[in-house]
């Protein structure tokens, strides 16, 4: 394997230089060939004012190859859950738990309809060009699951745009050596773009075992992984009216579980393999544009234990089919309809039976121009779960301009959520489904002010948020009579402020942008059910920090930069009676880039610094965290753009 | 100027946060020397390492909770499964630690650690040995040397080995199948470490003690029978089995519930009769009378317990787990079943060390 990854790394550096050396005859081009991306987004946005937070292509490839967890947890304020490095992680938002945060890639949802999540830390960002937060839920829009809020993995589709190599390779700390490729063509009728990425990590960290008589130092076993993945772009328009497209993305990873330092041994593995595939056909006409997607996507888990000898395969299986109507960039506003099918199949060792479930929705959507002072948006969605009518989910947004430099925004939903087959149907030693869980219903309301100001060289973004999210029905996996089983958390309310301020200042070739962003959310139990505990009423939901605090400083001259992340995060509480906790902690993270271009050629060289000040700390009960570590990594892109003539 | 800025504003933040992060809530205990200590153990949530002992005094009727952590700035493990205490030490068997942690009674300072076990339930000691049941590898018994904390022998026994008594220099070790069901009592000769007898009783023998007339009782717990779809489609029932320990022969067997399956069986102080209930489904504490063998109903007390313990007075302590995300209960009943009192426990509280 290690033979293996050294190849891989070999190769990257000779593709660079083989690359290099063919883009030589090229135009020379003093500006950074990055240009903006066209994101497929497939639901009419929200807006993108309030507290969402998006990241483009430039801040990707200024910051260090991470996995979507790690990205995510460095650069924003998201309650963040890993079982350490490479290990499973998933993240909530808005006082919700991690499955009320749908993975929407390309427009589709990527939850798994057996446990209803999606592992961040399999996801590579290299594979995409710009991830979007969207820190407003809407079931209307994107359907069960979006209770808290969303993510968006988006993938660039331009035509005309020439041909665009990339080659990157990386290195870090505990046998972390990671390769990537990217072949990409465009011309005036075809967009294809090919990504590989490999990724392998020995993960042999040091820790105090806190947990051990003595405290004794211990070394990480049994924490390696390896993966590799695949993703394909293919776009072809057809006529001036129609256009097609495939996209493919594949990741196979493999990796041993980490034992919780509490424990004295572990031989446990898992090996998780994901195809995902989208088809689609757009006719347009006028401003109308009428759109068939289908995406399948289907999952294989195996999970082992050497020591007591148990083996466990999970299958999962989804096909959605969109078909939608929409009218757009009319002054009298957008429209969007359609009809959505949705086929969803678990097979498990761990389930009572193998299991099914057909689910149809309409969903229909208007906004007004958005140049309007008042822009607003209306969005429905009725669906029928196997022949059950759900209550129509409804999402309200409201922008309203008060000055050219000043927003305020009000936002409402209701959602959904309806139980997985794990929910439902698990059965195994420690671990049992619920099969009589209600669906978890949210209503959300969220009121944003923004306000834009500009002295000398600084500029200034102010926005407060206030938001209100009331969870019924909530579906929590608690351990009961020593077997962990879902249970339907009566009412939980979640109230808080997102307080931000960013300041931009220039001067010549000096930038630096700084942000501070404050985050106060108290979720708590309001109302429980029969036989449960009382006292568990006022208390704070497990793994919900109440303070987060999230610092960033981009330093950027000429073509050189450097990015401070700083994180602080309140005590977590890890039991329902918020006895036990999990320490607040403050992580520090900083990367330094330099670019240069050799003609069409951009270099990129990154090296970043996790956890700078030693620090300490769980973001899983008893699963080590490391301390200080490095990544470095090299990034090759050419671009040679198509020459049109006029 | 600027770099300065920055920097001092770091600095400032990190040491703010630091020092909120050092912040303890956790109260010193001062565990009184004048009276025995009842240690509850509280066997946390499966898989989250919060297991922890409370120490209650019967006759100051305090009751002070999460000790070891507090005494080791440390937690006890994954699901402490038993306390045995044993001379002036306390032995807290982590099972999903696998391991031994050993403290001492006076105060529970970390005192050692007992590795290498794979999946341990019980202990029980005689002279400087232990011997600990342990579900992994088949089902074994590990002989631990107690001065130097070492395991020196292991021999295997039926599946998912729980509880067990020390009698004549025999060792008795029922064996309740684990994650399965099995059906035998094993007997071992304590003299060279060998397997003596094996014995076939009802299904999941789980708890055992000394009756009368050298007599030795064990509870088989039975089990609910599923179909291939987890659909429960019957019971074997719950059994407490009378042998005669000299011959190995069951003398009498009674039918304690048809569908109904305690785990926990003791003897009640004044000797007379047995205390059976705790486990899931299992509503109420029940008395067994030695004197006609036969079991009481109604139940001494109808509350649904984990798990219960026989305090020195003779008082019973009732545990209630609720979730295993939440601190549990301590009902202290009279010996008759009638509540005196309630105290807050640690989380999944299943039985007594005293």
């Amino acid at each position: 394997m290690q033979f293996a990854m050294r190849n891989i790394v070999l190769i990257t550096i000779l593709l660079w230089l083989s690359t290099a050396l063919v883009g030589q005859y090229a135009p020379p081009d003093t500006a950074m060939p990055i240009t903006g991306v066209e994101i497929w987004a497939e639901k009419i946005d929200l807006s993108p004012t309030g507290a969402n937070q998006a990241f483009d292509t430039l801040f990707m490839r200024k910051t260090s190859n991470l996995d979507l967890g790690n990205f995510l947890s460095q650069n924003t304020n998201l309650q963040y859950k890993s079982y350490g490095l490479g290990g499973n992680s998933n993240l909530s938002m808005n006082g919700g738990l991690s499955h009320h945060v749908p993975i929407i890639w390309n427009g589709m949802n990527l939850q798994d309809p057996l446990n209803g999540g999606t592992n961040l830390s399999v996801i590579p960002t290299f594979f995409f060009d710009g991830i979007y937060i969207q820190k407003e839920a809407s079931s209307a829009l994107f359907g069960s699951g979006a209770m808290s809020g969303s993510i968006h993995l988006s993938q660039s589709k331009k035509f005309n745009d020439g041909l665009r190599v990339e080659a990157q390779g990386g290195m870090g700390s505990f046998g972390l050596f990671q390769g990537g490729w990217g072949l990409g063509f465009s011309s005036k009728k075809l967009i294809t773009h090919t990504k590989l990425w490999s990724e392998k990590a020995e993960n042999n960290f040091q820790f105090q075992n806190t947990q051990k008589f003595g405290r004794p130092t211990e070394t990480q076993e049994n924490a390696q992984y390896r993966q590799w993945g695949l993703s394909q772009i293919l776009d072809y328009q057809l006529s001036s009216r129609q256009r097609i497209g495939l996209n493919v993305l594949y990741i196979q990873h493999q990796r041993n579980l980490a034992q919780p330092i509490s424990a004295t041994q572990s031989g446990q593995n898992q090996s998780d393999c994901s195809f995902r595939a989208q088809i689609h056909w757009s006719y347009y006409w006028k401003s109308w544009k009428t759109s068939i997607r289908n995406q399948t996507q289907w999952a294989l888990m195996e999970y082992n234990d050497t020591l007591i000898a148990l083996h466990a395969q999970h299958q999962s299986v989804t096909n959605t089919t969109d078909w939608d109507w929409s009218k757009r960039n009319s002054k009298n506003g957008q429209w969007q309809f359609g009809l959505q099918h949705a086929y969803e199949s678990g097979k498990s060792d761990n389930l009572i039976a193998n299991n099914y479930r057909s689910r149809i929705a309409l969903f229909g959507s208007f906004a007004n121009n958005p140049k309007s002072k008042l822009h607003g948006l209306i969005s429905v969605r009725h669906e029928v779960i196997q022949n059950d009518l759900k209550l129509p989910a409804l999402t309200l947004a409201l922008d309203w301009k008060l000055k050219v430099n000043m927003n305020l925004r009000l936002s409402l939903a209701n959602n959904y959520r309806i139980p997985t087959f794990n929910d439902l149907f698990w059965k195994e030693g420690m671990a049992s489904g619920n099969v009589d869980l209600k669906e978890e219903h949210s209503y959300s309301s969220r009121l944003q002010y923004s306000y834009k100001t500009k002295i000398g060289h600084s500029s200034f973004n102010f926005e407060q948020g206030v938001f209100y999210y009331f969870y019924q029905d909530l579906i929590q996996w608690t351990p009961i009579s020593g077997i962990w089983t879902p249970i339907n958390r009566k009412a939980v309310r979640s109230l808080g402020s997102e307080t931000s301020l960013q300041h931009l200042w220039t001067l010549k070739q000096f930038a630096i942008t700084s942000k501070i962003t404050y985050l106060f959310n108290p979720s708590q139990i309001t109302s429980i059910y029969e036989n449960e505990n009382p006292n568990l009423i006022g208390k704070q939901l497990v793994y919900n920090s109440i303070h987060t605090l999230h610092c960033s400083v981009d330093l950027n001259y000429k073509n050189a930069g450097l990015l401070f992340n700083f994180k602080f995060e309140s005590e977590r509480f890890t039991t329902d009676d918020n006895l036990y906790s999990l320490d607040a902690f403050p992580l520090l993270d900083a990367s330094a880039f330099y670019r240069f271009n050799v003609k069409q050629q951009e270099f990129f060289i990154s090296i970043g610094i996790n956890n700078l000040t030693q620090q300490s700390y769980q973001l899983m009960n008893n699963y080590a965290m490391p301390l200080t570590n490095y990544r470095i990594n090299l990034k090759y892109y050419f671009h040679k753009p198509i020459k049109i003539n006029k | 100027m600027n770099s300065k800025i920055k920097k001092l504003f770091f600095l400032s933040a990190i040491a703010l946060i630091s020092g909120l992060s050092s912040c303890t809530k956790d109260e010193v205990p001062v565990m009184p020397e004048a009276e025995t200590p009842v240690f509850i153990s509280n066997e946390g949530a499966y898989g989250n390492a919060n297991a922890s002992i409370s120490v209650f005094y019967p006759t100051e009727n305090k009751i002070l909770n999460n000790v070891f952590q507090t005494a080791n700035g440390r937690g006890i493990g994954d699901v402490l499964q038993s306390i045995t205490v044993y001379n002036d030490r306390v032995y807290m068997v982590v099972n999903n630690s696998n391991k031994i942690e050993v403290a001492a009674k006076s105060d529970l300072k970390e005192k050692g650690v007992i590795l290498g076990l794979n999946m341990p339930r019980y202990m029980v000691a005689t002279g400087t040995t232990g011997y600990v049941s342990c579900w992994g590898d088949g089902g074994y018994i590990a002989k631990v040397n107690l001065s130097t904390l070492t395991i020196e022998d292991t021999l295997h026994v039926g599946s998912g080995p729980e509880q067990m008594l020390i009698k004549n220099q025999k060792l008795w070790v029922t064996n309740s199948g684990g994650f399965m069901y099995d059906s035998l009592i094993s007997v071992i000769d304590l003299n060279n470490f060998t397997l003596a007898k094996t014995i076939v009783v009802s299904q999941v023998p789980r708890a055992i003690v000394e009756g009368r007339d050298d007599n030795i009782w064990v509870l088989c717990s039975g089990r609910v029978i599923y179909d291939d779809a987890w659909n429960p489609i019957g019971h074997v029932p719950s059994k407490l089995i009378e042998i005669k320990s000299s011959t190995y022969i069951i003398e009498n067997e009674v039918e304690a519930f048809a569908t109904v399956h305690p785990n926990q069986l003791l003897k009640a102080k004044d000797g007379n009769s047995f205390i059976l209930g705790g486990g899931y489904g299992v509503n109420g504490l029940f008395r067994f009378e030695l004197s006609n063998e036969t079991l009481q109903t109604p139940a001494i007390n109808e509350e649904s317990f984990y798990g219960f313990g026989i305090l020195p007075n003779g008082e019973i302590a009732g545990f209630k787990a609720f979730t295993f995300s939440s601190a549990g209960k301590m009902l202290r009943l009279t010996s008759s079943g009638t509540l005196i009192q309630e105290h807050e426990v640690g989380i999944g509280p299943n039985g007594l060390g005293i």
